[in-house]
Order: C-alpha cells, then structure tokens, then sequence
C-alpha cells in the first residue's frame, strides 16, 4: 500500500526524524516492508516554473514551436509541440538531467528537425498530475522564474510502497501507519475531528435499516446526506489520492476513498434517490441471481453471497464492490452513506468466488477494526459537508447488534524471555506493548494480562503473539546472536539420510566420470506420459493449470533428457559429445494414494568425449552406457552375483533389464526410432535408467571381510570355437559353472571371426585363472579342471577348442 | 700371451664401440665374457704360463678382464638409459587423454552445500514430499482455509478423485517440517532440500517449480537468539564472514515471531544497485520461531518444546550470486550453461 508521509505527519504532532534514509531503516526494523521509497523532491528534480520569453515557428515543421524560455538561471531554447503555447505564460520546464514522471524519460540536449532544444514544457500527464495532454500547463502564479516546480506546488511528499502481509489488516490506512511510527518515535497519535453540523432531517425518518444476516455483517451504520453538489475535489484532497496511487473522480468517492485511505474502514456512498422503499437489507442473495456491479459487468450470485438490498432489489455486493444502478454519478443529489463491519471469512469467500478483489474486500477479509466503523462514517459525514455543503442528516444510524467483548492477552515474563532469549522483566514488558496502544489491564499467576486495541483484534490474542509484538518493540537487532549450540544427538538415529548420502555419491561418481547433471521440468504434457517401463501406473493430473504443456507430473525422465539431447545438438551441432544425467522424482497415480520414486537417467550421444588425437571419430556406442552402467552399480556396493540380467534384442530393439530379488534395478538400452523420429535426434542415444528405490535397498549392504589367498594363481588361456549366433555369456557362464572351486578369474580378451575359421563360427579366446585359498595347485589339479570345462564345452554347446 | 692380450685390449674396445643394441651388446657379452667366450679361454692359458711372466701376465689378463667388464657395462647402461629414453622425443605439450568435464548442476551443487552447512552443527537431511495434501501443507502449518495467509502462495491442485483427501503440489518445504514431527519426537533437527511448486506465470524471474531448503530446529530452551546465532552461521559460511545480515520482523503462518533475514548486497558491497533495488540489502530467507498452533497439530507440547524454522529460495539467490540473469537457464540445460559451473 502507498503512504504518504505528509499524510501521515498530520496524526503525529511534533514528529522529526533525521533524514529518509534513517526514518525508513526504522520503518524496516519494526516490521514495515517497505518496497520503494519514491521522494517528490527527486521526483521532480530539474523541474521549474520558468516564462517562455518569445515564441516563433519552427521553420521546418508546421505544428512545432521554436521558444526562448526563461527558466531561472538562463535562457533556453526548446522546441514545443503543444498549440496552446504563448508568449509571456508562466510554464514548468524540464531542463537537462531531468527526468520526466510519466515514462521516465531523462530531458537531454537534442535537435528536434534540425532546431536545438535544452528542455521541454511539460503537459500536466506528463508531470503525472492528470490525465490532461490538451497541451502545456499554463500556470497562473507570479513565482520568480527558476523557482522549483516541487516547492512551489508543495510537491515535497515522501511515498512508501509498503507491503502488508496477511496479519496485518490494520496497516492498510495512514492511521495504521502513523501508530507504528508513533511507536517506534515514542510520540502520541492525534486523529483529526469529525465535527459537523446535524439538519433538521432525521436519519431514521429518511432510511430503515435492516440486517438478515447478523453472523455476516456484525455491524452497519448509515447516514444520508442530502442537497450535495458533485464537482471536482479540492486540491489538497486530490493530492492526497493522487500520491497513493488513486485517481480522483468526484467528491463524494473521493471522500470516500480518502477516509479508507485514512482509517482504514471501507465506507460506500449510494445514490439515495436510487435507494428503492427508502430501505436497506443486509442479507444473502438467491443462489442464481446476477447483478451488475459499478464496473458494468454482470456478477452471478449464490447463496452465500452477502447483499446490501433495498426495497426491490440488489444494490451492492456487501464489502467488495458497489452496484451501477445506485452509483455516485454527476446527477446525484443525495447520498446514503455506508460504513459496516462485514465477517472477514465471508467477503473473502465471495471475493474469491467472484474473482473481484477490490480496495475493501482487501480490509474487510483481514478485518477492520469495528470500533471504526462509526467514526469513519462521522469523518466522512464532516468532509462531505464541507467539500459538497450536503446537509447530514441527525443521528447515525447504526445497528450493533452484539457489541465485541474487550479483547485481552496475557504473557508470562519468564516465558517471553525464554523464547527470545534475552531477559526482560515485567516494566520493560508493559512499557514495550503499550508503544502500541497495547495496555496493561493486571496481573494474575504471573501472567500479565493486557487489553488489545480493537484494531489488533485478528492478529493478537494469544502469548505467542504478544511475545511477537515484544521482540520486534525490543527489536531483533537487539536480540544477541547465540554461536555456541548445545547439540542434543538423542533422536538423530531415528532420521534417515542414508539414501540422500548415496544420492550425493552418485553425482559425485558420474561427475567424475564426466557427465552433466541437467534438472528438468517435473511438469509435463499429458502425451508425455507413457510406458516406457512396463508396468508403469497412470499420470497424476494438475487440476488447475492454465497450460496444457503442464498439466501432468512426468511418469519419467526419460522425455525431458531426450528434450535436452535435443536442443544440445540443435545448439551446439553434431560434432559434440553428451553425457547427461538426471536423478529426480517421477509420480504415479497408485489407486489410493499417490506415488513418488526418486529415478536415475544416465544418457550418452554423439561423439565419444575423448581428444580428437586420440581418436574421437567414434561414436558412442551401447557398450559405453552398459559400462557405465554396470560400473555404477558396482561403485553403488551392489552385489553383482545377485543380479538378475534379461537381454532383448531383435529388429530395433536393444535392451537389458537387470533386476535384484525380481525388483527392477536398472534398464539399459538404445533410443528407438520410435523416439529419435519423435524427438528428432539423427544420433543414436544410449540410456540407462535406474530405480533408485531399489537401489537404496540393497546398497546398504553390510560386507565382511574375506581372507585373501596366500597361494599362487595359475594362468591359463583358452580358445573356444562356437557358433557365430551363441552368445558371449553363455559361454562364460558355462566356464564359471564347470570351472566352480578353483577358477578364480575369467576374462575374455579376443573375439575373432574371419578366414582363418570355419564360416558361421566364431572364436572366443579366455584367459583363466586359476587358485585355492587352501593350497598351492598342482599341475595335475589344474589340468582336471582344464578338463571338466573343455568336456563341458564341448558337451553342451558343442564347441571345439582351438588352442589351450 | 702379453701381446694376445695387448690386441683383445685394443680390438674389445673397438667392438665395444659398435655395440648398439641389445643384440650386440649380449653378443659382446658372449664373445668375451661368457663361461665360453675369450676371456676365460685366456684364463685357462694363463694357468699354463711360466712361473717367471706368471704375475705380469696375471696383472695384465686382470687389467683386460677390468676393462671389458668396464666397457661391457658401460655400455649397458647407456643402452638402457638410451632404452628407456624413447621418452626423449615425445612433445609433451600435446594434449592429454582427457574426457568429457562433468559438471553437478548449479542447483544441486547449492542444495548440497546449503544442506552441508547446517549438517556440521548437528542438522539431518529430511526430504518431504512433493505431492502433498491440504493438511500437511496448510492446515498443520497455521494456514487455515479462507484465511488471507492462503493467498500467499497460488497453489497447483491435484486432480484427486477417487483419494480419500484433496492433494495438491507443496508450495513450500515447510509441509516436511509437519512429516518429520509426525513421525519422531523432539529433539527434532533437519535440513530439508526439494522443489516446491507455485501457480505462477512463467517469465524471466519466475517458474511453476523451484527449489527450497527449509530448516526445523525443536527442542527443549530453544531460543530466537540460537536462530539469529544459526543464521548468522550460515550466512558467514555461505556468503562470506565480512558481510552483514539483519532480520526484519515479518509475517508467516507457522512461525510467531517471524523474520526475514537480509544479507548485504554483495554486488554493490550495500552501496545500492540494480539487483538490490537501491537498498543496499539482499532478501535471502524467511524465518521463525514454530508457532505454538503448529506443535499442536503434530502433538508437541508448547510449553515443554520450543523452536525454530527457516527456509529459502535457491533460484534467485543463485542468479544473483552467480549473475544468471533469467532462471529458465537453469532449466535450459543447455551444455554451454551447464560446463561454466
């Protein structure tokens, strides 16, 4: 909200403060959060009254002028646009350096079609004083030439952008304000009288007031003020709007919004001749009607809509916004001046049902300060009578039905100093809260009891809240700052981070193997969503989001790094070489509830990352990524003996599933062309996903130590002819198998196929190893089991041996 | 003899000096140093000499056996010095085997050195979740429905039919503080990273989702002053010890009192930029301490426990830390963006 301290001076008799930049600090440090601070001074810095001295055409441009402008401390040449300038008016000039409100535009020396200019005559939008681009600002004063537009025009405001949060009902007014000023200057606020002279017409014979709904609306009073006459504001009141940031339009609303601006109280003028049977009723409107609210637009009803009505009909939305049939217009002659007390709960319910959020349904929904309501509509009753010479009405007509209970707190010393950490004692307590109106009522069990302003009714009630109110009157930057923690360890087992340290130990592994990690969007197209695991569980659906590209969470990672491989490529070219990974959440839609599982995407496209002296014209190819991915397992303590491979291999189609305990743990395997054809990637993309989950469960194995073999190891090579079409593993796995007991070690070191043997065979070539933990082997033991798996090879996979 | 070995001197030297490789030089080796090769053919003679030239022969056939072992070995060495010296003509300036450099992402690498931070005093890692429900995000959290504290954070709703409860995307971590105190009883001391999401347009400054790291600290004798010393902890390791922070009251459902926490501006060194508005501060946190409303709804006692909660944003703070002037680069993951970090 804008707060004009101008304004504000007024409720603090003998306020001083240093400097701005001081006043704000102090603002800040007591609560206010101020967002701007915008100083008229600086506002209108290089602007004065000046006298355009001659006035020719502009020999190049018909509708331009070419001035000679006295603007104080020299002569100056500007070229005008506006017709109605003139010899020998007083004008405000913009010199160099200044900067012009409306646009913010900085006047420097130019040449506008060849003619120099130093400066330029500003129209009043321009200054942002109105709407007005007729043309220049003629001023009639006399002021010396040079004076500085601000001083003369008293334009030496101080506005504050300050932002309210959602407690704070009672700062959305200069009043508010002001007490927190007074409070942090220890001065006493003074709010203005509301003296006027009551007309013979008596409210009550004029209007009758009924409220339907006393839980709603807890208090309403009117008032009518007859014979007004609808011009312009006065200046100093149209100041006041303007500064915070309202356009003046007539006096009546201005008033009104002048004393919510000042008191906080929302108030609403009616047309009273547009007040059908002279009567109004507060009361909930019929589920299905509509009514046109002073905005012109239609608003459909429900029956927990808060109404004002009169005789016939809908006049107003209670607390959020006026109707158009009864609006202040230039033809009103009388008025019927509203000033209630709406339930917070409610107007914020029909606020937000309507979509309408106005200046009062922003107070009424934090709550206004109900001892308010009478004097609001006495100080608006006093403005109108002055400013629009209306006659009031005798008498205010004001229903109460449930007068509010005094509200009171109370707050143990002990307790305070405890929770802030500091020790204050039960003086400095009731000096503290009274800064704030705040007032000690008495003292029982050692709890002091005080009395809370009614205007802090919403947001003090409890011991926690005056604590709050205490602390910030003590102010943090008093509180000392405690560096030495007793840590109590007592609980900490209970918290498990197990799985979040191997989580950071995967990044650290593949960053070291030199991928990327990326992080992409969570949120997805619904068309994104699909089974790419089998097995995979519907999306989960976002009810309310205006973008289709994001209504669903992802089922996978897998499209957003096929997006990232992408746009890399698009980027970069093709030349470049990718290794990504991404560990994130993926969300399932499980039947009961929803599912979260934290997964694993490790991807490598385009060309090996290595330095093209050493060979980079190779493309990565699938034995990277199922490297990379078996390494990463190891690293991650999994039991490789446990695990569980499935190959799957036909047209297009290059898979391994690996499972632990049949729970999935990792899928290895190539991008389709399904999916490179989708997201439109040439290279080939090699992925491996893992399934956290899973991973966590088994990587935090226990491992016991093995006693390592005294005995010497014994090597042996082996080369085993087979069918091209039998697979490498099961050829290893029948060596393991029959080789079980003394084969310690098995690895193959060449494949060949070509001339030099028999077409439609391959040649596996192992080097084996081969010990005991309990003996050194003989010759004889070595070559038994030699033997059994050059038997067994030939057996069961009719192979033949080609050397040993 | 004398002259026989008089000649070996001279003609072993000069084979010694074609002596190129291992080849000759075993060769060498052979011919005169071997069981069969000349020398101990000489030797053999020698114990057929007469007695009277017996020592100056013997002085002589030793000087020979010196000097060919000399040579033998001489020559040895500088084959394999010369062997091993292959080396001598590689350009070491050529590139090295490198790979790819790997690079944790920004936010990461922030998530993990903020949640590091506070795991030296003593903080768990706790990670909430991201689907929540209505309770765990507002009820428990002191944010009733139709309160104005609701309007906050715009909130993404979950399409929930068929679920017993309504869901929605967290808009804060602050729903992990509730989970955690659900589940264990205090001391309670976490560190709480993860995305949060919020019904916001996308532009320059802002997305639907980004990342939080929030703290719960409950205890008995917690104390405002323990979170102001904690903060201020942080902010030193993080930021930097010369900078200044300061705490502003202000306003969250779930704590009472509340407080922001600014740090100076470490661009304009708080002489008021661009970035800091011309304040000279930098907004980095939201703190307080857990409002006695919260403790009931998970069960603790208020006046046994007390204490204290903070979280953070980690997207802006980081675009000002590291000058990223629009946060949809981090989302980008572009490899150019990704490799600076």
């Amino acid at each position: 909200m804008k707060i004009s301290l101008n304004w504000i001076k007024e409720y603090i008799p003998g306020f001083q403060y240093k400097s701005i930049e001081s006043l704000t600090e102090k603002m800040i440090a007591i609560g206010l959060d101020i967002e701007s601070v915008e100083d008229e001074r600086v506002k209108f810095k290089n602007i004065v009254i000046g006298e355009v001295l001659e006035k020719d055409k502009h020999p190049n441009a018909d509708k331009l002028s070419v001035c000679k402008v006295d603007s104080g401390d020299g002569i100056l040449n500007i070229v005008c646009g506006a017709p109605n300038v003139d010899k020998g008016q007083k004008v405000c000039v913009a010199k160099i350096g200044a900067v012009i409100p409306d646009g913010g535009f900085e006047i420097k020396r130019s040449r506008i079609r060849g003619e120099i200019s130093e400066g330029m005559i500003c129209s009043a939008k321009e200054l942002n004083l109105s709407d007005n681009h007729d043309g220049i600002m003629v001023l009639q004063t006399d002021a010396i030439n040079g004076t500085p537009f601000a001083e003369k025009y008293g334009m030496n405001d101080v506005v504050f952008d300050i932002g309210i949060t959602p407690n704070r009902g009672d700062l959305f007014s200069h009043f508010g304000i002001a007490r927190e000023i007074a409070a942090i200057f220890g001065k006493k606020i003074k709010f203005p009288e509301t003296e006027f002279e009551e007309s013979s017409y008596k409210t009550d014979e004029l209007i009758s007031i009924d409220i339907d709904n006393t839980d709603l609306c807890k208090r309403f009073t009117g008032r009518v003020i007859k014979d007004v006459i609808i011009k312009e504001s006065p200046e100093w009141l149209k100041k006041r709007l303007i500064a915070v940031g309202l356009r003046p339009r007539n006096n009546i609303v201005d008033i009104t919004n002048f004393v919510m601006m000042e008191t906080g109280q929302p108030l609403h003028a009616f047309d009273y001749d547009k007040i059908r049977g002279k009567k109004i009723i507060v009361r909930t409107a019929n589920e299905g009607d509509s009514f046109i609210t002073l905005d012109s637009k239609e608003r459909k009803l429900n029956s927990a809509s808060l109404m004002i009505c009169d005789g016939e009909g809908y006049s107003g939305i209670a607390g959020v916004m006026g109707g158009e049939y009864s609006e202040i217009t230039e033809e009103t002659k009388n008025v019927f001046l509203e000033s209630a007390y709406f339930d917070p709960v409610s107007i914020r319910k029909n606020s937000k049902r309507l979509g309408l959020q106005t200046d009062a349904s922003q107070r009424f929904e934090r709550g206004v300060d109900i001892d308010i309501v009478k004097y609001a509509s006495e100080r608006a009753s006093a403005l109108i009578s002055e400013i629009a010479e209306g006659k009031i009405s005798s008498g205010l007509y004001d229903l109460y039905p449930e007068k509010f209970p005094v509200s009171e707190a109370g707050v143990r010393v002990s307790k305070a100093g405890e929770l802030l950490g500091i020790t204050l004692s039960k003086e400095q307590i009731i000096d503290l809260l009274g800064k704030v109106e705040i007032n000690f009522l008495r003292e029982e069990n050692e709890i002091i009891y005080f009395q809370i302003p009614e205007f802090r009714r919403q947001d003090v009630f409890r011991e926690a809240d005056l604590i709050e109110e205490i602390a910030r009157l003590y102010g943090y930057d008093n509180i000392p700052s405690k560096y030495i923690f007793n840590v109590n360890t007592e609980n900490s087992s209970l918290i498990d981070d197990k799985d979040h340290k191997v989580m950071r130990s995967i990044s650290e592994y593949l960053t070291g193997r030199g991928f990327n990690q990326i992080l992409t969007s969570p949120m997805t197209d619904g068309n994104s969503v699909r089974p790419d695991i089998p097995g995979i569980l519907p999306g989960v659906r976002i009810e309310n989001t205006v973008s289709a590209e994001m209504n669903t969470l992802r089922t996978s990672l897998l499209p957003g790094m096929l997006g990232v491989i992408k746009s890399n490529f698009n980027n970069c070219g093709k030349d470049i070489s990718l290794k990504f990974f991404e560990t994130g959440k993926v969300y399932h839609d499980a039947g009961s509830e929803f599912a979260e599982e934290t997964k694993l995407l490790i991807a490598v496209s385009g060309k090996r990352d290595i330095p093209a002296i050493y060979g980079n014209d190779e493309e990565f190819n699938f034995f990277d990524i199922k490297g990379e991915a078996e390494m990463l397992l190891l690293n991650l303590n999994i039991d490789r003996s446990e695990l569980n491979y499935q190959y799957n291999k036909s047209i297009d189609i290059i898979r391994i599933d690996i499972s632990l305990n049949n729970n999935n743990i990792a899928a290895i395997y190539k991008a389709d062309n399904r999916l490179k054809k989708e997201f439109e990637i040439d290279s080939d993309v090699f992925i491996a996903e893992f399934c956290l989950n899973n991973i966590f469960k088994n990587s935090h194995r226990k491992i016991l130590y093995k006693e390592i073999s005294k005995f010497p190891k014994v090597k042996r090579d082996l080369a085993v002819l087979i069918n091209s079409d039998l697979p490498f593993k099961e050829v290893n796995d029948q060596i393991l198998k029959s080789g079980k007991g003394l084969l310690s070690r098995l690895e193959l070191f060449d494949i060949y196929s070509g001339e030099k043997i028999e077409k439609g065979k391959k040649s596996l070539a192992f080097s084996m190893e081969f010990s005991s933990e309990e003996k050194t082997l003989t010759d004889k033991e070595i070559s038994a089991a030699m033997d059994k798996v050059i038997q067994d090879l030939k057996s069961k996979l009719k192979a033949e041996i080609r050397s040993q | 003899m004398l002259e026989k070995i008089e000649t070996l001197k001279k003609e072993s030297l000069a084979e010694s000096e074609k002596i190129n490789s291992e080849k000759s030089l075993e060769e060498y080796r052979l011919k005169y140093l071997s069981r069969n090769g000349i020398l101990s053919g000489l030797f053999e003679d020698f114990k057929n000499t007469d007695k009277e030239s017996k020592s100056a022969t013997g002085k002589s056939l030793n000087e020979l056996k010196v000097s060919i072992q000399k040579l033998y070995e001489d020559k040895k060495a500088k084959l394999e010095s010369e062997n091993t010296s292959e080396d001598d003509n590689i350009d070491i300036t050529l590139p090295g085997r490198t790979f790819n450099k790997g690079t944790k992402h920004l936010i990461s690498q922030a998530l993990e050195e903020i949640s590091g931070i506070f795991e030296k005093i003593g903080f768990k890692v706790y990670e909430g979740f991201e689907i929540e429900d209505e309770y765990h995000n507002f009820d428990a959290l002191n944010t009733p429905d139709h309160h104005p504290s609701r309007d906050m954070q715009d909130t993404f709703y979950i399409d929930s039919k068929g679920k017993d409860r309504k869901y929605l995307l967290r808009t804060q971590t602050s729903s992990a503080q509730i989970r955690i105190m659900e589940k264990i009883k205090p001391p309670v001391r976490i560190i709480s990273p993860g995305r949060v999401f919020r019904n916001e347009d996308v532009s320059s400054r802002s997305l639907a989702f980004f990342h939080q790291v929030e703290g719960l600290y409950v205890d008995r004798n917690v104390t405002f002053s323990e979170l102001k010393g904690t903060l201020n902890y942080f902010a030193g390791e993080y930021f930097g010890d010369s900078l200044k922070t300061r705490l502003r009251p202000s306003f969250f459902p779930f704590t009472e009192p509340s407080a922001e926490m600014d740090v100076e501006c470490f661009l304009c060194k708080s002489k008021g930029c661009r970035v800091c508005k011309y304040t000279g501060w930098l907004e980095i946190l939201g703190c307080g301490m857990v409002d006695p409303n919260v403790f009931e709804s998970v069960g603790y006692d208020p006046e046994i426990y007390s204490g204290y909660a903070f979280g953070m944003g980690i997207e802006r703070t980081l675009m000002i830390k590291h000058g990223v002037p629009d946060i949809r680069l981090f989302y980008e993951n572009d490899i150019r963006f990704l490799k600076q970090f």
